[in-house]
């Protein structure tokens, strides 16, 4: 039995797309951060 | 009209399903943290297959670098001479793209 998985099909997803999802899991997950803090920072290497 | 807003709002709230799905899978395969799997999401200007890629590899499939924000605030500002860094350094592909995540 293989067991080679493919990975999602996902492609492209716009910013207001991913706005509204952050808003979502933040609240869910209780994250206290704005969107636009995420965006004015750039992630260490 | 009304049906057609309906098919809209349907159609988006699927894509917003879909994108949490996806920083949902990012977090699991990469253990990252939800702040970290949007941010690299956010930089590949919303690219999933490319932010993928890139935490498998510390790569993107084009060799190009991440945005920053400083850039996005240059791409921003409209100037023409400071167009053309940006060109260079992300290809003008990557800058359509760019433009069309900022404003999507």
């Amino acid at each position: 039995v293989s067991t080679f998985t493919r990975d999602p099909p996902w492609t492209v997803f716009s910013r207001s797309v991913l706005k509204a999802a952050f808003c979502s899991m933040a609240e869910d997950l209780q994250v206290d951060v704005e969107f636009e803090q995420l965006e004015e920072t750039d992630p260490e290497p | 009209p009304l049906q057609n807003q309906e098919q809209d709002i349907q159609t988006r709230e699927e894509a917003v399903q879909e994108a949490i799905k996806a920083v949902h899978f990012l977090m699991e395969e990469c253990n990252l943290s939800f702040v970290k799997a949007m941010q690299i999401l956010l930089k590949n200007s919303g690219d999933f297959q490319a932010s993928l890629h890139y935490l498998r590899t510390g790569h993107r499939p084009d060799q190009l670098p991440l945005w920053t924000h400083e850039d996005d605030c240059v791409l921003l500002s409209g100037e023409s001479s400071s167009q053309d860094a940006l060109i260079e350094k992300y290809g003008e592909d990557g800058l359509a793209k760019r433009i069309a995540f900022l404003l999507g």
